[in-house]
């Protein structure tokens, strides 16, 4: 399959879980929303420009903001860790994978050390600036601090579960 | 020249995200502000028509528990119909015919509608639920809205086909309730932490109550009639330094699984305000 049509089928898979099957969940605490569906932006191949990164990042939160009816509050999210994301891959990925491979981020191309540091980071600066903006009228520290801090480790679980089922480890497989 | 010219594409990415971040924020803020927005009526039309197609499927797994609130909403009907109240009067005459007959000329306030519901959160802060009723189908926004076993929230935004309801469980929802026991008036809202308890705020320390007392709304709300259930006190305490109570307030309605809900259109609602509006102008 071709890389745009592979992306676009996954931009719509992303939206319709978080939107429909995520976002619908019972709150098991009122500090617990579990994302998943910025993933996407982490998983954009190594060769997209920054500027489509962040038109791309747009896009996407502002699709999901048509469904949980915030417009504008995830697509800050999404454009803060499209604008955070080429810096990361710099910094984590050395120069000469970056262009011999047409791949995308994942624990093949960056290692798996570096990919958690890439994952865990932008998925706490997701969260931070969303649950900021959220609870931007009323500040309560204990509260801001909790919900990033239990909904960020229910969303990297998810990713876990994620990148297992989607990107198993075989040294053939090429997704 | 050349050199801002130079400076604008050297920043270009730079540039870009400061401009998305800037329209997002304001789409937020302005959104905030009114729960209105024109472009948003076409998002509502598609992905209302998305989360019908879903709730079409995962409708069924709630049929059971649907049917249950049903029949026993229709039994509570029932039992309020006039035809179980006879009179029988010493000449034993049973009354059979009790058709009204309308000599008072009764003007209809409130009209019902019923909707399904085919969007509903309760997850975040500002919880909306998306009806299947719109403009067309005589659905305005103020409207108030009301589920089996208790108010729900009201009609915020509406496009042709769909309209968009801020449940109580939103952060700004504020409505006008009273205590069945003793009509006294408070305002209940949501302050974003526990989905299952709401707010009751502005009852008088002197007011006698318990926990248990049913809450209803007002006489004096615009929105909903008067006297429809909104909960029941679940947690009764006295402020330390105000003079009011701080009562929390279990809703009636359960959010978690609303499937249809009644909409009701108060038809004296525009007169009413304008003769308020009127009386205010006046003493300008």
């Amino acid at each position: 399959m071709s890389e745009p049509i592979k992306q676009i089928i996954r931009f719509i898979l992303f939206i319709l879980v978080q939107a429909l099957v995520l976002s619908h969940m019972p709150p098991v605490h009122r500090f617990i929303t579990p994302y998943l569906y910025f993933l996407f932006i982490l998983w954009l191949p190594f060769f997209t420009s920054r500027f489509w990164v962040l038109i791309i990042g747009f896009i996407l939160g502002f699709t999901l903001d048509m469904f949980t009816k915030t417009p504008g509050l995830h697509a800050s999210a999404c454009v803060l860790i499209s604008f955070i994301r080429p810096f990361l891959i710099s910094l984590l990925v050395p120069k000469e994978t970056k262009e011999l491979t047409l791949g995308s981020p994942g624990i093949k191309s960056m290692g798996a050390a570096s990919y958690a540091v890439y994952v865990i980071l932008l998925t706490l600066f997701h969260h931070a600036w969303l649950v900021f903006l959220e609870w931007m009228d009323i500040g309560s520290f204990t509260y801001f601090l909790g919900k990033v801090f239990f909904s960020g480790l229910v969303s990297l679980l998810l990713i876990l579960v994620t990148e297992m089922l989607f990107k198993p480890l075989k040294k053939t497989g090429n997704r | 020249m050349r050199n801002i010219f130079i400076l604008i594409r050297k920043s270009s990415v730079l540039l870009l995200f400061l401009v998305l971040q800037v329209v997002s924020l304001s789409l937020l803020v302005k959104y905030n502000r009114t729960h209105k927005a024109k472009y948003l009526e076409t998002a509502y039309e598609l992905t209302g028509r998305i989360n019908k197609r879903y709730n079409n499927f995962t409708r069924y797994f709630g049929l059971k528990e649907n049917n249950r609130i049903l029949s026993s909403e229709n039994e509570r009907l029932r039992n309020l119909s006039s035809g179980n109240f006879t009179s029988i009067d010493s000449s034993a005459r049973l009354v059979t015919d009790t058709t009204v007959v309308d000599s008072s000329q009764l003007i209809r306030k409130y009209l019902w509608r019923s909707a399904r519901v085919i969007n509903n959160s309760v997850s975040g802060q500002s919880n909306y639920i998306t009806l299947e009723r719109g403009r067309k189908q005589g659905v305005a926004p103020e409207m108030a809205v009301m589920g089996p076993g208790g108010i729900v929230g009201k009609v915020t935004d509406v496009s042709d086909n769909m309209s968009i309801v801020m449940s109580l469980l939103h952060r700004k929802s504020v409505t006008s309730v009273m205590l069945k026991n003793n009509n006294i008036t408070g305002i209940l809202d949501w302050n974003g932490q526990n989905p299952s308890l709401l707010q009751l705020k502005g009852v008088p320390k002197s007011t006698d109550l318990k926990v248990g007392d049913t809450v209803l709304t007002s006489n004096i709300s615009l929105n909903y009639p008067p006297g429809l259930m909104v909960g029941t006190i679940a947690k009764a305490e006295k402020e330390k330094a105000g003079n009011n109570w701080l009562l929390e307030v279990k809703p009636g309605s359960n959010f978690y699984n609303l499937e249809y809900v009644q909409v009701i259109e108060n038809r004296l609602l525009n007169e009413q305000q304008e003769l308020e509006n009127r009386a205010k102008k006046n003493k300008e």
